[in-house]
């Protein structure tokens, strides 16, 4: 507490570049903040905006370039020296220990109540209710967290930092697991704090960063791709800045179908992990031979949709109807019998097993049909054979089909997984982020094997967050947001500015 | 009634060894380690609660403070071992539950060789012996039962609200705590975690060393490789049971001790009963049902039990 | 090359680790008062002696190779099995009591259904802890040791009770717990005359096959294997992954009361206490030091027939004691699973790289 007086009246990074083993995290990234300034930072998944505040909090260290508070060089060498300088974080996921009470979570931090042999609970206690009171920021400090709510979590969260004496505040998504209420209340909040605090926050909802900030930073691929003030662009320019790509990739360019219904959604319920409706009474419908694209900033219960519809996940209510079978609830297998197809978020933890051989992870859903297998003994010469057959066929760049699937490039490995779900002939895909971190080649080849399924009468369900992707390839797209279907619009009527419209969570254009 | 009150008498004696063992081990578990090589730390613990006295006196008495370096002695080595297997789990990050095993064999092969080369076979040693507390053992029945033992044992039982008010009141406890649950979290405060983590396993192994050199100083007065006898695997289960809290894993120990001092009491007391083995497998069966219904999501355990921590590993 | 520096990197910790695993080995000998040299000398020479000491070791690695083998069954699965040791005492149970109640029939016939008996009682005592940990979570580290507690007790009151030798008692008294010699046609014929080696060893030597044909020929073991190696992966694959857990660790199980039968009828002929005595838990270590593969495991088990061996020798020929060996075990588990984390931990080959290549690597750009 020694620096309480030092106000933060501007912070400056200059050529910060973090690489990770095979990833370039930050790469020269330069950004400033001024005094009681909100800047909103935002960006795909994976462009590199929590390594970088990782790197403002001291938790990493930047390979080269430099931080400056007011004018003067920093070292931030552990959070320690951070807090020191005034700086705390919010964490998007939050930093706190469940099986301890609020009070504690606080004390964690709170030097200056370690006493040699008892923690000062009743200086911790003051300090809150000091900053509860000067924020209005409402916290019970006996309730342990795992009592709490999310939206209550995140209060503690933001009472700690203040507590430690932040003067600088850096927010990762903070909205990302709130509710539409609990959001209003933050920002309201927020904006009474950027009175006396200076404010970086993540977001990639775009409504978001137009009430509440006044500076905004694109990020994209670990680089700063655009800096301006807020007030001059609207959420659709910076919409198109953040996902776009300016490379053309395969478009459908075919009629709408109108084959059967092959899929059928009713009223589907699911809890999340953290045991919050994910899915809120979800409906939707896929034809053979369409491909319906789901639109939505991640975390809107994407991941649960896809879950739910290959068995990965229980339901708690509603239906899946699969070419007139309700599958709900069903096991994995029995799902993957009835003709349904898989590429999975995470491709190198649930999509291959990465200690195994490609050839080994081609068969991984057939390891017991007759087609690889014959009185238990697998055929392995077949085997290899098929295997080397779709390493033609899919351009699968390695040293051989005996190579761990694990040593892969991410987009060699998506396309083993393409090769196993689309050989096996589905009758239906389901197909979440498929191009997610891939370069444009690989992109491009999924695409157009998309394009092809689609032709041979496959209705594919396509989860993407990028714009472009959705628009190219589908026939109708709908708009996910917090479990539910906002709306779906054929592909004539779908612009970026209308999809970005409606995955920010507004049903009506009139209320931005 | 004489038989109950051996059994009982006896189940605070003998308690002791385990209930300080478990209490290390919850230590080390509250940390986010699963240390499974406790068998090993007590028996090294074991071997020099019997070299120091005996190296001194032979079997002879020796005066208490020889006794006290022995019991020392045992909590070095336990100490020593603690931060062995940190390196290997902490630093090297290699799994814990296979590591475990591995230190348990070397703790007791180091302390079988050692103990073949400088005591040679079965010698008994005087050890520290129970006295009665004057008044207090006067009382009958109670009397008996908790005011006839040895300091140890109810250093034992202080070690109790003591260490359920290291961890949950100290600031120490509390981070020992935090990176035990959510390691994240403790390092985005600026924690070293990983030291916390090797201070934890050297209190813990301190504490089975202890509880080791227990057993042969005040317990069986002699040693031999076999003298632990799984009492370190149990140590490493009562945790689980007493789901991390002191007062729930004493009553654990007390209980397994009850269990197998009701055990051999039988064999003494009714010599003619023929099936004793079944008797003594209860304690252990006991042990294998506690665990399996004590499944119960465990908001207040350690959460990142048995993870290596990586700071810059992305999840 | 470009990764040149990938090899040297395993290569150096590979060395540093092996170096290090004989610097703990000859500090305990000086501790134990010993000669360096001469024991690790004692160590590996003793078995080369004769043809016979040779048996000897070969001897020891039958139930090593079979333990090891169900160990790494279960490993790859993705489940630790340390209850060996009880699956082993359990199988050495029921192979006795079924020795006995086939006394009389062929051998062709006694023998397999000894082992066969041995085979399921080792199994049940697998399934337990198996089930436990599908259904309840029950870490298997805890129960199988738990259970090996309780096999023990089992195992010392069926000899001192059902399966003891009548003769023993005959006399009143209590007399030593041991079963009486199984019927001849239970036992297994010794490989060469004149040596301890039995027909086990064939035993042993079949099951490593049946092992490779199992885990790396049929969708069983491919299953098993994809379970172990990512169990979210395997469930996205529509394997059932709980259900494979309870039956590589039957297996497992089911292979360590093999060991123990072929133990009884092959090399003690009758039950004994102590019969198993460490072979659970160095069947763990031998499973890891042969890379959980049976072509791994036999030159590995056979290694530590050496080192289990060497307890003979190192008694006859020095003052090291014995508990050497459990000691040596322990250093070369906490070795090999230290070297296997060391050697994938991208971010100590990338400061290996950075302290001993960038340069090489600044010339080459």
């Amino acid at each position: 507490m020694q620096n309480e007086k030092d106000q933060i009246t501007n912070l400056r990074l200059e050529h910060i570049t973090k690489r990770f083993p095979g990833v370039l995290a930050c790469d020269d990234i330069s950004l400033e903040i001024g005094k009681s300034e909100v800047l909103a930072l935002v960006g795909e998944n994976g462009a590199g905006k929590t390594t970088l505040m990782n790197i403002i909090m001291g938790l990493y260290q930047p390979d080269s370039g430099s931080i400056f508070i007011n004018g003067q060089e920093v070292h931030l060498k552990t959070p320690n020296d951070a807090f020191d300088c005034g700086i705390g974080m919010v964490h998007q996921q939050y930093m706190l220990v469940p099986n301890m009470t609020v009070l504690e979570n606080i004390a964690l931090g709170m030097k200056d109540c370690w006493k040699t042999a008892k923690v000062d609970l009743k200086l911790v206690r003051d300090r809150i209710k000091e900053v509860s009171e000067k924020y209005g920021l409402a916290v019970d400090p006996d309730a342990f967290i795992w009592q709490l709510s999310v939206g209550e979590q995140q209060r503690v969260e933001l009472v700690k930092t203040l507590c430690l004496g932040a003067r600088f505040l850096i927010l990762d998504e903070p909205t990302s697991a709130l509710t539409p209420q609990e959001t209003d209340e933050l920002i309201v909040l927020l904006k009474r704090m950027s009175e006396e605090l200076s404010i970086i926050f993540i977001s990639h909802k775009l409504q978001e960063v137009a009430a509440l900030s006044n500076k905004v930073a694109i990020l994209r691929h670990g680089a700063v791709v655009f800096q301006g003030n807020t007030a001059e662009h609207s959420t659709s320019d910076i919409a198109a800045l953040m996902t776009g790509h300016e490379v053309k990739l395969p478009e459908n360019t075919e009629p709408p179908c109108q084959g059967e219904d092959a899929l059928v959604i009713k009223d589907l319920c699911v809890k999340s992990d953290r045991g919050f409706m994910a899915l809120d009474h979800l409906s939707l419908s896929v034809r053979n031979g369409e491909i319906l694209g789901i639109a939505g900033v991640s975390g809107n219960g994407q991941r649960e949709l896809a879950e739910s519809i290959t068995g990965l996940r229980r339901t708690s209510g509603g239906t899946i109807t699969a070419f007139g079978d309700e599958i709900q609830n069903h096991t994995p297998n029995h799902i993957i019998r009835h003709g349904i197809g898989y590429i999975p978020e995470e491709r190198n933890t649930e999509g291959i097993v990465p200690s195994m051989s490609i050839k080994e992870n081609i068969i991984l859903k057939d390891s017991s049909q007759s087609r690889f297998c014959s009185h238990t003994f697998l055929k392995q010469k077949y085997i290899a054979q098929y295997a080397e057959n779709l390493r033609q066929r899919f351009d699968i760049r390695c040293p051989g089909i005996n190579t761990a699937a694990g040593s892969l490039s991410g987009g060699n490995i998506q396309k083993v997984i393409l090769a196993r779900e689309i050989d096996r002939k589905p009758r239906f895909l389901v197909c979440v982020y498929p191009i997610r971190g891939l370069d444009l080649g690989a992109a491009e080849f999924i695409h157009k094997k998309l394009l092809e399924l689609r032709k041979s009468g496959v209705g594919v369900l396509l989860i993407s967050e990028e714009l472009d992707e959705l628009m190219n390839l589908s026939d109708r797209i709908a708009v996910i947001f917090k479990g539910q279907i906002q709306k779906t619009l054929d592909r004539k009527d779908a612009t970026r500015r209308s999809l970005g419209i409606l995955m920010a969570g507004v049903k009506d254009e009139k209320q931005l | 009634m004489n038989f109950v009150i051996t059994v009982l008498t006896l189940t605070v004696r003998f308690s002791a060894a385990l209930l300080i063992a478990s209490l290390g081990e919850m230590f080390n578990q509250r940390s986010g380690i699963f240390n499974l090589g406790c068998e090993g730390i007590m028996c090294m613990g074991a071997f020099m609660g019997m070299l120091i006295p005996f190296s001194y006196a032979g079997a002879e008495a020796v005066p208490f403070y020889i006794n006290l370096l022995g019991l020392l002695g045992g909590l070095a080595s336990g100490i020593v071992l603690g931060l062995f297997f940190g390196l290997i789990v902490i630093t090297f990050r290699a799994p814990q539950g296979i590591a475990g095993i591995g230190l348990q064999m070397l703790g007791v092969g180091i302390a079988g060789t050692l103990f073949r080369s400088y005591i040679g076979g079965t010698q008994s040693i005087s050890g520290i012996s129970s006295f009665d507390i004057p008044l207090l053992s006067q009382i009958p029945v109670v009397g008996k039962i908790f005011f006839t033992h040895n300091p140890i044992v109810y250093i034992a039982y202080l070690m109790v609200p003591l260490a359920s008010y290291i961890i949950f009141k100290t600031p120490w406890g509390m981070k020992v705590r935090a990176v035990g649950t959510n390691p994240r979290a403790a390092d985005s405060l600026g924690i070293n975690v990983n030291r916390i983590r090797y201070q934890a396993l050297a209190t813990g192994g301190a504490m089975a060393g202890l509880a080791g050199a227990f057993l042969t100083l005040c317990q069986a007065k002699m040693f031999n490789a076999d003298i632990i006898s799984g009492r370190g695997f149990i140590a490493v289960a009562l945790v689980y049971f007493g789901h991390w809290k002191p007062s729930r894993i004493m009553f654990g120990a007390i209980l397994f001790t009850f269990a197998q001092t009701l055990q051999t009491q039988i064999q003494i007391f009714v010599p003619s009963f023929k099936y004793y083995e079944f008797l003594n497998m209860l304690p252990y069966v006991l042990v294998i049902a506690v665990l399996a219904i004590s499944r119960e999501s465990n908001k207040l355990g350690p959460s990142a039990l048995g993870k290596p921590f990586n700071r810059e590993m992305r999840t | 090359m470009k990764n040149s520096y990938k090899i040297w990197f395993k290569v150096s910790v590979v060395v540093i680790a092996v170096l290090s695993a004989i610097l703990l080995g000859s500090l305990l000998i000086i501790a134990a008062g010993g000669n360096v040299l001469d024991t690790y000398w004692i160590i590996i020479s003793g078995p080369f002696y004769s043809f016979r000491t040779f048996c000897e070791v070969l001897l020891r690695a039958i139930p090593l190779i079979i333990i090891a083998l169900g160990v790494s069954v279960a490993y790859r699965s993705g489940i630790i099995n340390i209850g060996a040791e009880g699956q082993m005492a359990m199988g050495i149970a029921a192979a006795t009591a079924m020795a006995f109640a086939v006394e009389g029939a062929p051998k062709i016939v006694a023998i397999p259904l000894c082992i066969l008996a041995g085979m399921a009682a080792g199994a049940v005592w697998g399934f337990i802890p198996g089930l436990l940990k599908a259904k309840l979570e029950v870490s298997e580290l805890l129960s199988t040791v738990m259970l090996n507690y309780v096999a023990a007790q089992f195992y010392s009151f069926c000899l001192r009770v059902p399966l003891m030798d009548p003769a023993e008692i005959a006399g009143g008294g209590t007399g030593t717990a041991m079963s009486a010699k199984l019927p001849q046609n239970t036992i297994l014929s010794k490989v060469v005359k004149g040596t301890v080696l039995h027909q086990g060893i064939w035993i042993a030597l079949a099951l490593a096959i049946i092992v490779y044909i199992l885990m790396w020929k049929t969708s069983a073991g491919y299953k098993m294997r994809a379970s172990g190696a990512s169990s979210r992966a395997a469930r996205y694959g529509g394997i059932n992954v709980a259900f494979y857990l309870i039956v590589s660790m039957s297996i497992s199980g089911a292979f360590a009361g093999i060991a123990g039968a072929v133990e009884v009828m092959g090399t003690h002929g009758r039950a004994l206490e102590g019969i198993t005595s460490g072979y659970g838990f160095s069947g763990v270590v031998v499973a890891l030091f042969g890379a959980l593969h049976p072509a791994g495991i036999i030159p590995a088990a056979i290694l530590f027939g050496i080192l289990l061996y060497s307890q003979v020798s190192l008694q006859l020929f020095t003052s090291v004691p014995p508990n050497l060996v459990t000691a040596l075990q322990g250093v070369i588990i906490l070795v090999i699973v230290s070297v296997q984390m060391i050697i994938d931990n991208p971010y100590i080959m990338e400061r290996f790289r950075k302290r001993f290549f960038s340069r090489t690597k600044e010339a080459a750009a």
